[in-house]
């Protein structure tokens, strides 16, 4: 009588932990989906160079005069992106002339998801590919992304690494392709 | 006789021989040579485009009077604020062999929502540089950057308050 009592009580104690902490798991998974912040661009720049950008031929250009305590940036860019499902990678033309005075980070934007971003391109420097961001490629199917999607370009002042007041953002269009 | 005729028709054949299909042997031939033009030269649109921008620096003043009423042991507020700016204006330039459209945001930091900013110009479209010179000022356009709201006192060291975003489209 008395181990049925016991057992009862033990069986009643597990049920309440196991309880317990389906409660905790869903609330995390709640806190997950709706709550949590997005993880976003840091204010420093990144310690890694780019290693897939390349040095550009045959740019001789002279620094652009920044105005005291400002920046001033370059872009050049073709605005055709393709993006290759089966590798993973997105496949264009962007370039940080030397005259920029800023480092640069490039994004791409679809739809507001970041799906791919570069390490630090110097001024001077040109890229042509980037990998997909992990899980990028779950977000996208096949076909042409014309609208709300963007080069993103991040600019950092070299001596201090801090990220700059002025964000600029690039329409371009993207095709999505397996 | 029969070497005579034999002779005679020899002499025909060789004659024959030089005969042409159009008459004379001096006119001269001339055949028709035609050309076209082709244009398979490709143009691809590419974007070059030069931002500047000053230091950004903004101040918050509140100034005035704060006037102690001893009755109520409540100050009577005597004051006013104002934004002013250091370097605030944006330049772009467009070297594109296309025409651009340039549009201007501000996002508020996250801890700054009482700050607000806008734009003398919030948008202005440039044309194509094709067939005009890099110096050409119809090129270039500003717009300045101006902040609205309060800052709270503990601000004291200048801060990031917010981000200002430039984007570049097709025209």
């Amino acid at each position: 009588m008395n181990n049925t009592k016991q057992e009862s009580g033990n069986k009643k104690k597990l049920i309440l932990i196991l309880s317990i902490g389906i409660v905790i798991c869903i609330a995390i998974t709640i806190w997950a989906l709706f709550f949590r912040e997005p993880a976003s661009t840091p204010d420093y720049a990144p310690e890694k160079i780019e290693p897939n950008a390349q040095v550009i031929d045959t740019d001789d250009s002279s620094k652009l005069e920044a105005p005291s305590g400002g920046g001033a940036i370059s872009l050049q860019y073709e605005d055709q992106v393709t993006i290759d499902l089966s590798d993973k990678k997105a496949y264009f033309n962007y370039s940080n002339p030397s005259k920029s005075t800023q480092n640069i980070v490039l994004e791409i934007e679809i739809q507001g998801q970041t799906i791919a971003r570069s390490a630090l391109i110097k001024p001077g420097y040109q890229i042509t590919e980037l990998p997909l961001l992990e899980g990028a490629d779950a977000l996208l199917s096949e076909g042409i992304y014309n609208e709300n999607a963007a080069f993103k370009i991040l600019s950092y002042d070299p001596d201090s690494g801090e990220r700059a007041m002025v964000d600029t953002k690039a329409e371009i269009t993207v095709t999505v392709q397996n | 006789m029969k070497k005579l005729l034999a002779l005679a028709l020899t002499l025909s054949m060789s004659t024959t021989a030089f005969a042409g299909t159009t008459g004379s042997d001096n006119d001269p031939q001339t055949i028709d040579v035609k050309a076209q033009y082709s244009n398979t030269v490709e143009t691809p649109v590419v974007y070059n485009v030069d931002i500047k921008w000053g230091s950004m620096n903004f101040t918050y003043t509140v100034s005035g009077k704060k006037i102690w009423n001893s009755n109520t042991h409540q100050y009577t507020n005597n004051t006013s604020d104002n934004w002013s700016a250091n370097d605030n204006v944006i330049t772009v330039t467009n070297h594109s062999n296309t025409a651009i459209k340039t549009n201007f945001t501000y996002t508020k930091g996250s801890s700054y929502e009482s700050v607000s900013g806008s734009f003398s110009k919030s948008s202005f479209t440039l044309p194509t540089a094709e067939g005009k010179t890099t110096d050409n000022s119809l090129l270039t356009e500003t717009t300045a950057l101006t902040l609205s709201g309060t800052l709270d006192e503990t601000v004291t060291n200048l801060t990031k308050v917010g981000t200002v975003t430039v984007k570049i489209s097709k025209e």
